[in-house]
């Protein structure tokens, strides 16, 4: 379980505006509560079961300190300008740090959604439960973000 | 000529790309994929970028986090489930049976140490003492004698007969007295 700490600070650290201190104290909240909970209760989700956690206590926190991203439903067609894109010639070893910074890019909530799916490796229905939107949202939104993304890679095309 | 239902647009389309769409779902769409050249170079991008998102969300360094601080008491629930079949009560009901012999066999009035010396017998030596049949009686009576007799007093050295306070050795019935002292023992 401890090598999902890291993954996790990092998930929650961009729901709490990069804030690491936060994200820990988050994180570290949601392991002792796993601590305490039956074992029937989490067992073959347990890690979804923390990221869910964990993102209601960062929305929690968010909320109290009036840093709230916007998480809802309905702005999945939100994008936002395209005149930060990384430089138009990609070297071979930037390839990778170019696609995070165009998914920085990304909506809040997109991106949210592409790395649980990418990152986290969480399949539409386990991604619906933890961000508590629809499966049929979360598939629009992954949907919105690859699209956006295939123009934005094509568009650095030399 | 068949016409194909499905948009370029379609989440359906990146659901199959991604393998998040049911059985029945995935052979829908694998149908209207296979009858359009447009939606299978669709789906081939789709699972390209995939693959390329995936590298290099898996590259992304990951933030330096301290050690989590759960006390020493707290577990994983699946650390905690492993253990819950450990037999504790064997355990304990074996120290607890352990400690008990111990206290019967160090204590002073227990029967599995009264030896006629008050010697200290061992643990062993005292539970095979205690399990062993009484000796049997002797086939001779003992009778008082008035003064120690030399023989008997030898005898004494081997501890089959008389000591030197004035008992006698045993003497058989039908036989001469303190001859066969040994030999009765193993009657």
């Amino acid at each position: 379980m401890r090598e999902h700490q890291a993954p996790l600070v990092r998930y929650v650290a961009r729901l709490v505006g990069g804030d690491l201190g936060r994200a820990q104290d988050v994180v570290q909240d949601a392991f002792l509560r796993l601590c305490q909970q039956p074992a029937e209760e989490v067992r073959g989700h347990t890690v979804e079961w923390l990221y869910t956690v964990c993102r209601n206590r960062a929305i929690d926190v968010v909320r109290k300190e009036g840093r709230m991203r916007a998480f809802a439903e309905g702005e999945a067609d939100q994008v936002s300008a395209a005149d930060a894109r990384p430089g138009r010639a990609l070297e071979a070893a930037e390839t990778q740090a170019a696609v995070r910074a165009l998914i920085e890019q990304l909506p809040a909530n997109q991106q949210e959604v592409v790395r649980l799916k990418f990152q986290s490796g969480f399949s539409y229905k386990e991604i619906s439960r933890i961000t508590q939107l629809s499966v049929s949202n979360v598939g629009y939104l992954i949907h919105m973000a690859v699209k956006q993304l295939r123009a934005d890679l094509a568009a650095q095309q030399p | 000529m068949s016409e194909s239902k499905m948009s370029p647009d379609d989440p359906r389309l990146s659901a199959f790309a991604l393998g998040e769409l049911s059985a029945a779902e995935s052979a829908a769409v694998a149908a209207e994929v296979a009858r359009d050249p447009a939606l299978a170079a669709e789906v081939s991008a789709i699972q390209a970028l995939g693959g390329d998102l995936k590298s290099a969300l898996a590259a992304e360094p990951l933030p330096v986090t301290p050690p989590l601080e759960l006390g020493e008491q707290i577990e994983f629930p699946s650390v905690r489930r492993s253990r819950k079949h450990f037999p504790f009560y064997w355990v304990s009901g074996l120290a607890a049976a352990g400690f008990a012999v111990l206290v019967l066999v160090q204590s002073p009035d227990s029967p599995l140490v009264d030896t006629p010396q008050g010697a200290t017998l061992s643990t062993a030596d005292a539970l095979l003492r205690r399990a062993s049949p009484p000796a049997p009686k002797p086939m001779w009576r003992r009778r008082r004698c008035a003064a120690p007799r030399r023989a008997a007093v030898d005898r004494s050295v081997d501890g089959t007969g008389s000591d030197s306070r004035g008992q006698c050795a045993p003497v058989r019935k039908t036989g001469r007295a303190g001859a066969t002292g040994s030999r009765g023992d193993r009657s």
